[in-house]
């Protein structure tokens, strides 16, 4: 097996936040941790684009390279994990991320920060899988049960695609040839007009009085 | 001794040049099982085929075709 990977494609993404939702409920993270994002950009301008972001599970990671107390591990399907008890919550990896990955639990009253939390590629931890210890901390294990990123596996457009990287570049690859690209897309003319121009309004019927 | 100055001058300059080895350090945290153990018994090859099969329900065009 190769490296397991997540891909999002911007033309499909409705930005209905699915993801969003999917990632909280499978791995039941607490107020204010969004393991998994969307963002959009050119909001409400013709042609906008929206991808879902979380932790890309980098293949030289930087969150590993400055973790001060080396809490990070690399499983051999290439998933980026960390272990809870081991950080220190010192926020090194959220400096590093280039995606904004890490995110932090505003603990106490005094807004103290957590232990760092990220998307685990529904991998779990380093906890027996499938234990309430391992859910507990760091939520759901799909990927023990042979299943992949509930995120994905929900997406309703199929715009967000996980699994081992060959694969899903390939159903990728397979979806960019049929579709085309520009004005060859489905819907964009008739939502835009040829060359993206606004398509010309229909004629107005007279009113009858 | 000038020439002993210079050449130490110029060691000394060309250390700044060199790139000291960053390695990432060996995890520290407690180890994890493999994926395949809990619900596979240890059988790699049939979670891998789980995971295939699962990576295909992916490609509508497959899956409606």
């Amino acid at each position: 097996m190769a490296r397991m990977k997540f891909l999002c494609d911007s033309e499909r993404c409705i930005e209905c936040n699915g993801c969003v939702t999917a990632c909280k409920n499978e791995n039941e993270t607490p107020w204010g941790i969004q393991r998994r994002r969307v963002v959009t950009l050119g909001d409400g301008l013709p042609g906008e684009k929206s991808v879902s972001v979380a932790c890309m599970h980098c293949s030289d990671a930087p969150c590993m390279a400055v973790c001060p107390t080396d809490c990070f591990y690399r499983t051999d399907e290439g998933v980026v994990l960390h272990d809870k008890d081991q950080c220190i919550g010192c926020g090194y990896c959220f400096y590093a991320c280039p995606f904004g990955a890490p995110q932090f639990p505003q603990e106490g009253n005094f807004g103290i920060r957590g232990k760092m939390d990220k998307c685990t590629f529904c991998a779990g931890g380093p906890e027996k899988d499938g234990s309430a210890d391992e859910h507990q901390k760091y939520g759901g294990n799909r990927l023990a049960e042979g299943k992949l990123p509930l995120c994905a596996e929900m997406c309703s457009t199929k715009a967000l695609l996980a699994g081992d990287a060959d694969v899903i570049s390939e159903i990728f690859r397979e979806r960019a040839l049929t579709r085309g690209k520009g004005g060859e897309l489905w819907g964009w003319q008739q939502a835009y007009g040829k060359d993206g121009a606004p398509a010309p309004a229909p004629a107005k019927k007279e009113v009858q009085k | 001794m000038r020439m002993l100055t210079a050449m130490l001058i110029s060691a000394g300059l060309l250390a700044g040049c060199g790139e000291a080895v960053q390695t990432v350090g060996d995890y520290r945290g407690k180890t994890d099982a493999k994926p395949y153990e809990a619900n596979y018994g240890g059988d790699k090859a049939k979670w891998e085929s789980a995971l295939r099969t699962r990576n295909q329900t992916q490609n509508e065009y497959k899956r409606v075709h």
